[in-house]
């Protein structure tokens, strides 16, 4: 049974300070602080690649897991839409020779924002189910800064940069379980790029996200046979607090389970589920079952269910 | 047709930190207190109790509980 067996991040040293940034916005630092959530903004170098985040963050999953040894990698994702260049070569492929990883190796990348990492953990359980193949590596990097107006209110507060990656193999800490996913192509508009900048209709993003993601839930809930009181954590895409305090009060008795944790990093697209896993929930024996999901550009969105891979707990 | 009352619970639906019972009709929502972000959640409860979307391009328009009423009542 392939599962989730670690995590490991890359946030970039340098980053945005959105407190003082606020004022120029004509917002205030209490918008900021309770709203947006984001307090720095972590930006890459101006020369650092999409791939160069990703083998930092693989670097570091290697370091934190030595039973993981680079030769034995036999399958690597990278959740993208940002990729090195202008896309062409995939960034899988740059990652593989900058990390010095086998040539024996299937690489490629998917192409999707903030429900990325949902969908990638089951891609990649499904291929390396289907081939035979015992670990893969799935990599989040989508360094918005890349495709960000300065100057746009709407999102420059809002996105920061990061990398992300998980390790999949057998006897694994984390069982993914049901997964459901959605997509609704009327949303294409919403949150795009013209012109390599990227616009965002905040309305529009927002109604998406505060509609559909709590009957998401939901639906998962009720697919897994699990009750929310079950759930020690959800751990939704950190698009803002003020996205999570919205989906969160469809469930009045649960709130405190909707992890917000974005202060240090802001949106880091599908960076951002990984992350609150890694820094969160892992490390927390008391987590035994959490929902994640991820939502976003396209519209795009899935949901799924992890459970810690021990006695009663794995169905 | 929507009242004040509605406008004032869609308020607090939307989970807006704002004391309603103070808030005036002819009030700036803004000056109140109610940021972009509250305005998305207020903007969605009412749609729900009024059953219309209230387009983009009016949105700049619903400034008070009063253009809120008049709104709905057009």
């Amino acid at each position: 049974m392939i599962g989730i067996k670690g995590i490991a991040s890359y946030i970039p040293e340098e980053s945005l300070d959105n407190l003082q940034r606020a004022e120029a916005f004509g917002e205030t630092q209490s918008f900021i602080e309770k709203k947006i959530g984001a307090l720095k903004l972590p930006r890459k170098q101006a020369l650092e690649e999409t791939s160069d985040m990703a083998v930092e963050a693989l670097r570091r999953l290697t370091e934190s897991f030595p039973e993981l040894e680079s030769s034995g990698i036999d399958a690597l994702v990278v959740v993208t839409q940002n990729g090195d260049g202008e896309g062409l070569p995939h960034t899988a492929a740059i990652v593989q020779q900058k990390a010095g990883l086998e040539t024996a190796l299937a690489a490629f990348d998917v192409s999707l924002g903030c429900s990325g990492y949902v969908y990638g953990l089951h891609i990649l359980k499904g291929f390396l189910e289907s081939s035979g193949l015992t670990n893969g590596v799935l990599i989040t990097a989508d360094p918005y800064s890349k495709i960000i107006d300065p100057d746009d209110k709407n999102t420059s507060l809002l996105f920061g940069d990061a990398a992300t990656a998980t390790w999949l193999g057998e006897s694994p800490d984390w069982v993914l379980g049901p997964v459901l996913f959605g997509t609704d192509g009327e949303g294409q508009d919403a949150l795009k790029t013209v012109g390599q900048r990227l616009t965002m209709n905040g309305r529009q993003v927002f109604d998406f996200a505060a509609t559909k993601v709590a009957p998401h839930l939901r639906a998962l809930m009720q697919k897994a046979g699990v009750s929310e009181e079950d759930i020690d954590a959800f751990c939704l895409h950190q698009g803002s607090y003020a996205i999570v305090d919205t989906i969160s009060r469809r469930f009045r008795t649960q709130q405190e389970k909707f992890l917000k944790d974005l202060g240090e990093t802001g949106n880091t697209v599908s960076s951002s589920i990984p992350l609150l896993l890694e820094r969160n929930v892992f490390n927390d024996q008391a987590m035994n079952q959490v929902v994640i999901s991820g939502f976003g550009v396209g519209f795009s969105w899935a949901t799924g269910l992890l459970t810690r891979n021990i006695k009663g707990y794995n169905k | 047709m929507m009242t004040e009352q509605q406008v004032k619970e869609a308020i607090l639906a939307a989970g807006i930190n704002v004391d309603v019972d103070s808030l005036k009709p002819s009030d700036n929502l803004s000056d109140a207190g109610i940021d972009s972000l509250d305005f998305f959640n207020l903007f969605l409860e009412l749609e729900t109790i009024g059953g219309k979307k209230i387009p983009d391009d009016q949105l700049d328009k619903m400034t008070t509980i009063d253009s809120i009423i008049k709104f709905y009542a057009e």
